[in-house]
């Protein structure tokens, strides 16, 4: 968050501050305590393939557009290597790999969208963003057991135009995303 | 900011001035301790006065009682001292580095967080030094001179001269074992000698002469007090955000080259439309002149006569002038403007560098009194000489080495040198020397040396302490030379030291050490003279951001080898490499070295081509610290160069082999090679080592070579995949105009591309393609998300071999597709 240049010196303007301070809130509620949180979520809808996602706008850096990827070898197929972002390195993950969904035909994956907490920060690959939406919480509908793979656990759920929403906070959170390939 | 607010932010800074006055406290002391001249001592006494004063009322504004009351009571014992009430020993210099200690460890365990145990322990120690200030516990320096006869003498007064002649190393430190307890007592006489002459009994000559310490060297400067100069303090995390965002200004100025290249690109476009026109002109002249003189009727008048279309020509041509005119001088705006932007990113970047240097004292300050201790524990002598405070290092650089140089310092103290008496028996002075140096080397780098005049390392002990711990077999330590031998003590484990004391074992092992300078890239060198001590070298970048690499690439793919653990490039003939115990060696220095090939140990498909098609091999010959060395085979060196080094990010904690990632002068984020990594693995897998007899063997059957042409960076990488992963050998290209170039430079066997690309599109590039002599036969696939039956006509007619839509993307149908076409 540094990025964003507001030094605890400066007094931010009360418009910013607030804003700050509702994202705080938001990164801050557990996703395990989401059933008492307020009534709608805004969330940035994206597309892989043929696949329309959601990812709640609070876990969201930026979205930067894909220019020169370089792959690092021995990790993970899904970490499709690193990018650099205004002299800052971030890894670039491709969640159709690490949720096993198979491809389907070429697709022009050209904008990252870079999550971020204060453990955690990579990129997510996708083809395109599409909007910026609230939804009501009421209108998630629980994920089907046919739904394309991706655990139960990465999921909030399921929108009314089939858009998967993933759970941003889990995402963060997950130990299995991490690489820590401890020495031998 | 409220109350609460306010408060953490000045413990925060307390926590930062309280550092530093008790690092500053312990250093004069040591100082005074050593003895100096009566005017230094004064000036030494009363400086540490000040800073016992300050801390107090710093405790109070940051409401930490606790604190308080110590410095208070510490103040009341140095203003005894300060009025000569109160008689100079060594006990009371020990009590001043205990509360030193004890105040240090209030602060480390939240002195907000008072309890009633460490409460206890204030009030206790408030007391102690009450007690002394009050005359209880010292006895005065005349009793003690009189009733220890055995004591060393003062000296300061009337030095010998054989000691003044001697000329000290500079900012020199000493610390003495508790033998030496006389020192202390000429302080007071020093002081009262130098504020107010007449009373002070001045020792003999005859007991000058028989000191036997060091302790008459004059003191030559202090390190220059800057308390007078005008500062400010600063977060350390605001100065890294600066330095970052000065970084992150290299990006825009080497895009502003970019788009500057672009413009003069444009300038030249102009050219050729004048040359063409040029060209046309006559043409176009010949033409009115005959159709004018023949049959002017034939193009008539008015609206569609040849006069209108001369016309338009001519404004054409005015018009592409003036436009030519206009990016030229745009393009000449954007230049000067472009070397403005240069100069200042270049000085911004310089002067943000220089604002995170710190110099280096900030860290050897606070050795001379651990050192001091550890000698007073095990009543040794140590004459602890403190060299090159004043060059200024990266903070990154010393906050990582404090730690490592602590434990190099207390192994020497505490394995190194012998007790006095041991010493004397082998013929060396009683006192040790323990000496820390830190100077610069040329340009970038600095050396810091700890050098010992111990026993040196015992390599007999090292062996059996490896064996003991199953680090290797008996017969395999027989084997290892010296050098090898020594390197054993990085191994954790494996103890250099004969007993455990309560010192060694705590902190930082020795493989540590090398973990974090390797981790600078620095390298470490250990110069063991057995009976007459030791010395680690250490050499380490200057500032973390100027790191030079070596730029290297192997399977396709650059990385960077940091330049301090690059021995040296060689390119070799294939036929020098030779077979040793089922390892391919070579012959280097005499030596035979293990070669293996870095994209095997890196795991990357497809291996260097130049192992097929060369004769000559390119080896990065690597070490890791150590001695130790091994080849690297790499298809091609590019350049060493200076380079910035980042993390990989929150996400990648540790990858195997890959230390960080480089970002390169043009943006481009180039993977940094973990040395020591790459080193075990390449022992580890036997394996690995490129087996001479499968080369020739796959020297017979070629790969096909493809070269595929797309801009999308993923349908590139996935395409790459897909065809290596079906056993061909890939180059890429980011363009029609890079594909023709790449065709033209290196061999291919068909070619696949995109359809819609920057600069040169597939259609231009198949067309370009069959145009040349060279490559007309060269098969090639379009692939495309353009549909349309016009588009496929397209393709066909520039010249394409097949058509295939990415839509309908099919990976065995591409695999057929080539099949059919080889």
């Amino acid at each position: 968050m540094s990025e964003k240049g507001l030094s605890s010196r400066q007094t931010p303007s009360k418009e910013v501050s607030d804003l700050l301070r509702r994202r705080a809130r938001e990164l801050a509620e557990s996703s395990l305590a989401r059933p008492q949180a307020k009534e709608t979520i805004e969330v940035v809808v994206f597309q892989i393939d043929q696949e329309q996602y959601a990812l709640e706008l609070a876990h969201i850096q930026e979205v930067y557009p894909l220019k020169d990827l370089t792959a690092i070898p021995g990790v993970p197929t899904f970490v499709l290597g690193v990018i650099n972002v205004r002299g800052r390195i971030v890894s670039v993950v491709d969640i159709r790999q690490f949720f096993d969904i198979p491809h389907q035909g070429f697709t022009n994956l050209n904008r990252i969208i870079i999550l971020e907490s204060a453990q955690m920060a990579f990129g997510i690959l996708a083809d395109d963003i599409k909007e910026v939406r609230t939804i009501r919480r009421s209108e998630i509908q629980p994920a089907l057991p046919t739904l394309t793979g991706i655990r139960e656990a990465f999921l909030l759920g399921v929108g009314d135009d089939h858009t998967v929403i993933l759970d941003g906070a889990r995402i963060l959170a997950s130990p299995t995303l991490i690489i820590d390939q401890k020495d031998t | 900011m409220d109350e609460k607010e306010l408060l953490i932010r000045l413990r925060e800074a307390f926590r930062v001035e309280s550092e530093e006055r008790l690092a500053g406290i312990g250093r004069d002391l040591t100082a005074l301790e050593q003895g100096a001249d009566p005017e230094k001592k004064i000036s030494l006494l009363e400086q540490i006065y000040r800073d016992a004063h300050s801390l107090k009322g710093a405790a109070r504004a940051v409401n930490y009682p606790d604190v308080e009351s110590v410095c208070q009571a510490l103040e009341g014992v140095l203003s005894g001292l300060k009025q000569r009430r109160l008689p100079i020993s060594s006990e009371l210099f020990d009590l001043i580095h205990g509360t030193v200690e004890f105040i240090e460890g209030l602060l480390a365990d939240n002195p907000e967080h008072s309890t009633k145990d460490s409460h206890e322990r204030v009030c206790h120690w408030v007391d102690r030094l009450e007690a002394v200030s009050q005359g209880k516990t010292v006895a005065p320096p005349s009793r003690v001179v009189a009733d220890d006869p055995k004591q060393p003498l003062p000296s300061s007064a009337a030095p010998s001269a054989d000691r003044v002649a001697e000329n000290p190393p500079p900012n020199q430190v000493e610390v003495e074992s508790p033998v030496a307890k006389g020192r202390a007592d000429e302080l007071s006489e020093e002081t009262q000698a130098g504020a107010d002459p007449a009373p002070v009994p001045q020792p003999t000559p005859a007991l000058a002469v028989a000191v036997s310490t060091v302790a008459q060297k004059k003191q030559p400067k202090q390190p220059p007090k800057q308390a007078e100069v005008s500062r400010v303090r600063v977060s350390a995390d605001n100065l890294d955000r600066l330095l970052r965002k000065a970084e992150e200004l290299i990006a825009l100025k080497l895009a502003g080259h970019q788009h500057l290249k672009q413009l003069k690109e444009s300038c030249r476009v102009f050219d050729v439309w004048h040359r063409k026109w040029s060209e046309a002109e006559p043409a176009w002249r010949n033409i009115q002149k005959r159709e004018g003189a023949n049959e002017p009727s034939r193009f008539g008048n008015g609206a569609g006569s040849l006069t209108t279309f001369e016309g338009f020509l001519a404004w054409n041509r005015t018009f592409m002038k003036e436009q030519h005119r206009d990016v030229r001088a745009m393009t000449k705006d954007l230049d000067t403007s472009q070397r403005g932007l240069d100069r200042m990113v270049d000085d911004l970047l310089e002067s943000a560098k220089q604002l995170i240097m710190l110099p280096s004292s900030t860290v050897l300050d606070s050795f001379p009194r651990m050192v001091r201790q550890i000698a007073r524990e095990q009543e040794k002598k140590v004459n602890f000489v403190v060299e090159g405070q004043e060059l200024a290092i990266d903070r990154r650089i010393l906050d990582e080495m404090k730690d490592p140089l602590l434990h190099l310092l207390r192994n020497a103290v505490d394995h190194g040198i012998e007790h006095p008496k041991q010493r004397e028996k082998a013929g060396k002075p009683p006192e040790g020397t323990l000496r820390i140096k830190v100077s610069q080397l040329d340009g970038d780098k600095v050396e810091i040396a700890i050098e010992d005049d111990g026993r040196g390392l015992d390599l007999e002990q090292i062996r059996a302490s490896a064996q003991k711990k199953a680090i290797m077999t008996a017969s395999e330590l027989a084997a290892l030379d010296v050098e090898q031998t020594i390197d054993l003590i990085f191994h954790s484990g494996v103890s250099a030291a004969p007993i455990l004391t309560n010192i060694s074992g705590r902190g930082l092992g020795m493989a540590i050490v090398r973990e974090r300078v390797e981790k600078l890239s620095g390298s470490l060198r250990v110069q063991n003279r057995p009976g007459k001590g030791l010395v680690f070298t250490i050499r380490l970048p200057i500032s973390l951001t100027t790191f030079r690499g070596v730029i290297i690439q192997t399977a396709g793919e650059k990385f960077a080898i940091p330049s301090a653990q690059v021995d040296r490039v060689l390119q070799v003939s294939r036929d020098s490499l030779r077979m040793v115990e089922n390892r391919t060696t070579l012959s280097y220095n005499g030596r035979p070295l293990a070669v293996v090939d870095l994209a095997r140990v890196l795991g990357l498909s497809g291996a260097n081509s130049q192992m097929e098609t060369n004769n000559s091999l390119r080896i990065v010959v690597l070490n890791s610290g150590s001695r130790r060395q091994i080849g690297f085979l790499v298809a091609d060196i590019l350049e060493e160069q200076e380079l910035l080094v980042k993390g990989l990010g929150k996400q990648l904690r540790r990858v195997k082999n890959i230390s960080g990632a480089a970002i390169l002068g043009s943006g481009q984020v180039v993977p940094v090679l973990h040395v020591k990594d790459l080193m075990i693995r390449a022992v580890m897998a036997p394996d690995l080592s490129v087996a001479v007899s499968t080369l020739a063997e796959s020297a017979e059957q070629k790969p096909t070579r493809i070269l595929v042409v797309e801009d999308s960076i993923t349908s590139r990488m996935l395409l790459k995949n897909v065809l290596e992963a079906a056993g061909f050998r890939v180059t890429t290209a980011v363009d029609g105009m890079e594909g023709l170039t790449s065709l033209k430079t290196s061999e291919v066997d068909l070619v696949i591309s995109d359809v819609e690309m920057p600069r040169m599109n597939g259609f231009e590039m198949t067309a370009a393609i069959r145009a040349d002599e060279q490559l007309a036969h060269t098969p090639l696939i379009l692939m495309t998300s353009l549909s349309s039956q016009e588009d496929r006509e397209r393709g066909v007619d520039a010249g394409a071999n097949a058509y295939l839509i990415k839509s309908h993307f099919d990976q065995t149908i591409l695999i057929e597709t080539i099949g059919r076409l080889l």
